[in-house]
């Protein structure tokens, strides 16, 4: 792995909440990943396990205070992000990396109409381009993602969700970006319209040639998007690979509750198995694995020491004392 | 647009009419019989009741209510005054513009008092600047303001001699009133921006603005503030209702001639028609700045906007 | 918690109860609020107690004295002592002022669950009507209405009420709106309870908490108003002494006197802060939402 290589790297990222009430919260924990150009690589994880903050972190608007990079730094193309100043980091924002959020409902200014918030991405990074110009591009815009171009007048309530989450796509692309980042684009939508949001960022991917990084906690939706997959649990990477490698050989047990609480639409009636407990508490972590309380394999090792980012096969890593053993012992058996 | 506007206005009517009806008759069942009151009470009886009919008070009170009405409508005739006989509507158009003035003084300090402050406070909250506006804004919105004209007084005038205690004759004597009632809506001003601003910048659409690489300065002014707007106006709306009543209470503190003032004291000399007038001149202000405040909404909300300008579309579409 | 829907969040009152008096506490500010609170009612109830004597002892060579060991607050212009009239002062404004509130609750109450419980044509009027008493500022109201009836307690306590009427109905009728339609008033209406019952047993449960925080906060806005229309001449009249009334007096003698202005305006500004501080810290402790 060779950083100038990967399009982005993430090197021993460590993300804070410091809040008076709660303590010191640790929301990312020495977190290292790369994304190749043109890959599209899945974030997959519970509800706070840190995947936002994740995406919050390279786009440098972790809200501060509470929260605070302590440690690590994000190359992109070669340069640290959290090196630059705020200023050039603007110049990026939106330009060569831009983010998707949630919940489209919330993520629209209710008072703009959605041809001023497309027209204001357009604005601030092509300072060059005339008014005419800009409003040209932002109903083009518009009509890559499938809303006629004459409604770029109307306001964000007089769309629907889907709807809105196509302008919230439009405003990400507009400078076509070198890195989309899509938190959960799907998450607030129909399944008919998750599928559609879905494929229109994948053929937007493809003719922009963009890198995404999909945040999710939907099994399915990386087996339509990834090329990688990285299961981040409790701020850190505990499994990454292929999504081949994912999905067929998952090595982390938690990797493998993932899996296992997933309703089986072609095979038998077999009971659905939960991960039991809930993910630990990030203000005061155990110091072992942190899945270790709630892992059905495991040891006193488990609990005393924190596992490494190890090899299985390939560019196959899991972060699990009993996987990365077993794995030696397959080979040495096989 | 215009059409709601036009409704708007139609819909003040009634409202007027009810405000007019319920002033009228409290002030109906006030105590004393006018016509004593003009008259004193040494009066003979036969010149009293000549009184009565001579002011048409012996006609049923609904009756009385329709004239009373009939005649602001038609000839601006808000009846004679008990104490000077002259008509009511003359010395109200000579005090109101004192009060209206009083109260837009109060209003301009407000307005640049609380707002950048309440801005300020939001984006740097838990900051040493929140924490003292919010503490000053707290005690500010528990003080009456007749006591903190009192004591405004007391510093300014008494002790330090800087400024003038009473009356109405230029700038320097507008700066004690408008502190004593401006300080109090400030407070609560400042207190509503806050926390409507504080609403406002965690929404997502925050988060958008940043994402796409826009500045802090323009995300709070144009993103965060353009969203906070409406409970600002409303506060700011209900306030020239607070300050129409604090003016009454600081024009009697300052001894200003206003509509306040000549209120309390025909109330004391109860002279009833200079009172219903100026209560209901008052009343009707208030809600003409309601009303414009609910016009100014539809500029700044979209969804209203939208509602009156593609009704037709709209029901259509759905 | 949001995800709960209000019947098991009445389910869970008393750990509610429990968890918004935990939250409480954890504010310091409002403990200390509610500490000075209870000292100005304490005191002013056992104003009696602590000066026997009455209110109305005076002792004209001993005017305008300054603050001493006999005198705490110094004397007024007749002699008397100021501190034993704030304190008797107290009791009529806080009566008045907490008699009103009280009024003006229940008559919200009233208004605001038939509007909203009712809603169409019986909500129409109610709120028409409440909108007429709205487009009159408070204080204008609450004068006329001294006027018309005279001065006195009972008339302040009405003059001050009525104005704060509109504001409880409000309070009270939007979350009646919502909940009207929930699944478990439904329920209610389809095992055949009457609207009273329901309103009392599911509805009045569900809006206390709001309902408590208006209380508090419209208590500390009576003060005011009850005090303001004190001191225009027009609500509680001298020589009962009154908070209001005592500042009136006390304008005519500002240059011979500080402490007959400062006291009672001191009296009032603490009982208002800590009400209105109270009444802050209950709403975020029952809506921790609101608190970022």
């Amino acid at each position: 792995m060779v950083q100038t290589e990967a399009l982005l790297s993430i090197r021993d990222l460590s993300i804070q909440y410091v809040t008076r009430d709660m303590g010191c919260c640790r929301a990312v924990n020495n977190l290292s990943l790369d994304l190749q150009k043109g890959e599209t690589l899945g974030l997959v994880g519970e509800t706070g396990a840190g995947k936002t903050t994740i995406a919050r972190g390279i786009m440098g608007i972790v809200p501060n205070p509470p929260g605070r990079i302590t440690q690590g730094s994000i190359f992109f193309k070669g340069e640290d992000l959290l090196r630059k100043k705020k200023k050039e980091m603007r110049k990026i924002r939106g330009d060569k990396i831009s983010m998707i959020f949630q919940d489209p409902m919330t993520a629209l200014n209710p008072v703009d109409t959605v041809g001023e918030q497309i027209e204001e991405v357009l604005k601030l990074h092509q300072p060059g381009a005339g008014k005419e110009e800009i409003r040209q591009k932002a109903v083009q815009m518009l009509e890559t993602v499938g809303i006629p171009g004459e409604r770029i007048d109307e306001y964000p309530h007089q769309f629907s969700g889907g709807m809105k989450q196509r302008i919230v796509i439009a405003i990400a692309l507009a400078c076509s970006p070198e890195l989309l980042i899509a938190d959960e684009p799907t998450t607030a939508l129909d399944v008919t319209i998750q599928a559609q949001i879905l494929e229109l960022m994948n053929k937007l991917k493809g003719e922009m040639n963009t890198s995404m990084l999909l945040i999710t906690h939907d099994l399915g939706v990386v087996a339509e998007m990834c090329n990688r997959v990285a299961i981040i649990y409790a701020g850190e990477v505990v499994e990454i690979g292929t999504a081949r490698d994912i999905f067929k050989n998952r090595s982390h047990p938690y990797t493998q509750g993932l899996f296992n609480s997933l309703p089986s639409v072609t095979g038998e009636k077999t009971k659905l198995k939960p991960i039991p407990g809930a993910m630990p508490d990030p203000s005061n972590l155990p110091a072992g694995c942190p899945f270790a309380p709630r892992c059905g394999y495991a040891c006193e090792k488990c609990m005393a020491e924190h596992p490494e980012l190890l090899p299985v096969e390939g560019e196959h890593y899991v972060r699990c004392w009993r996987a990365a053993e077993e794995e030696q012992h397959g080979i040495a058996a096989g | 647009m215009l059409y709601y506007i036009g409704k708007r206005v139609l819909l003040m009517i009634p409202v007027l009419i009810a405000v007019s009806f319920l002033i009228f008759s409290l002030l109906y069942l006030a105590p004393g019989d006018p016509a004593r009151i003009i008259l004193g009470d040494d009066a003979p009886e036969s010149a009293i009741l000549e009184k009565r009919e001579e002011l048409g008070l012996d006609d049923p009170f609904l009756v009385q209510y329709f004239r009373y009405i009939y005649n602001i409508v038609t000839r601006f005739d808000f009846g004679i005054s008990y104490a000077t006989g002259e008509p009511v509507v003359k010395s109200l158009l000579e005090r109101y513009p004192v009060t209206i003035e009083l109260a837009l003084c109060c209003m301009f300090m407000m307005i640049i008092m609380g707002l950048p402050i309440g801005i300020l406070s939001a984006v740097k909250q838990y900051s040493l600047l929140d924490n003292v506006s919010v503490t000053i804004g707290l005690v500010a919105v528990s003080m009456p303001n007749f006591w903190l004209g009192l004591v405004l007084i007391m510093i300014f005038s008494l002790r330090l001699r800087w400024l003038p205690a009473s009356g109405f004759y230029g700038i320097k004597y507008w700066i004690l009133p408008a502190m004593t009632v401006g300080f109090s809506n400030a407070a609560s001003l400042l207190r509503t921006t806050r926390s409507a601003m504080l609403e406002c910048i965690r929404q997502d659409y925050v988060d958008t603005a940043r994402a796409k690489g826009q500045s802090e300065i323009r995300i709070i002014l144009h993103h965060v503030l353009g969203n906070a707007w409406i409970p600002i106006l409303t506060v700011i709306g209900m306030t020239f209702g607070r300050l129409l009543g604090g003016a009454i209470i600081s024009e009697q503190i300052f001894s200003i001639p206003g509509l306040g003032k000549l209120m309390i004291d025909s109330i004391n000399m109860r002279d009833y028609p200079m009172v219903r007038g100026g209560v209901l001149m008052l009343a009707v202000s208030f809600s003409v700045m309601n009303l414009l405040v609910d016009i100014l909404y539809t500029f700044i909300d979209p969804r209203l906007k939208t509602q009156f300008a593609h009704r037709r579309f709209r029901k259509r579409a759905s | 918690m949001r995800s709960k829907n209000k019947a098991e969040r009445n389910l869970e009152k008393n750990s509610m109860l429990r968890e918004t008096f935990y939250r409480i506490c954890q504010n310091k500010l409002a403990i200390l609020c509610m500490v000075i609170f209870a000292i100005i009612v304490i005191l002013v109830c056992l104003a009696g107690v602590i000066a026997p004597q009455g209110y109305d002892e005076q002792n004209v060579s001993n005017a305008f004295k300054t603050p001493s060991l006999q005198h705490i607050f110094g004397t007024d212009n007749f002699g008397r002592d100021i501190f034993v009239r704030v304190l008797y002062g107290g009791r009529i404004t806080l009566l008045v002022s907490i008699a009103s509130t009280m009024v003006a609750t229940l008559l919200g109450l009233l208004f605001g669950c038939i509007a909203g419980y009712f809603g169409g044509a019986v909500d129409n009027v109610i709120m028409r009507v409440m909108d007429v008493f709205m487009a009159i500022p408070n204080m204008i109201l609450a004068i006329v209405i001294a006027t018309t009836l005279g001065s006195g307690m009972v008339t302040t306590v009405l003059a001050v009420a009525v104005g704060s009427v509109p504001g409880f109905v409000r309070i009270v009728r939007a979350p009646i709106l919502s909940i009207r339609t929930s699944e478990y008033v439904e329920s209610a209406r389809a095992i055949g309870a009457k609207p009273a019952f329901i309103i009392i047993h599911h509805i009045i449960p569900n809006i206390m908490a709001q309902v408590i925080v208006q209380v508090t906060l419209g208590i500390a806005n009576s003060i005011i108003s009850v005090a303001g229309l004190s001191f225009l001449g027009l609500g509680v009249q001298p020589p009962t002494p009154e908070w209001g009334t005592m500042l009136s007096q006390a304008r005519n003698y500002m240059m011979r006197s500080m402490y007959m202005v400062t006291c009672p305006g001191i009296a009032i500004v603490l009982s208002v802060i800590s009400l209105n501080v109270i009444g802050d810290a209950l709403r975020d402790a029952l809506d921790p939402r609101l608190k970022n």
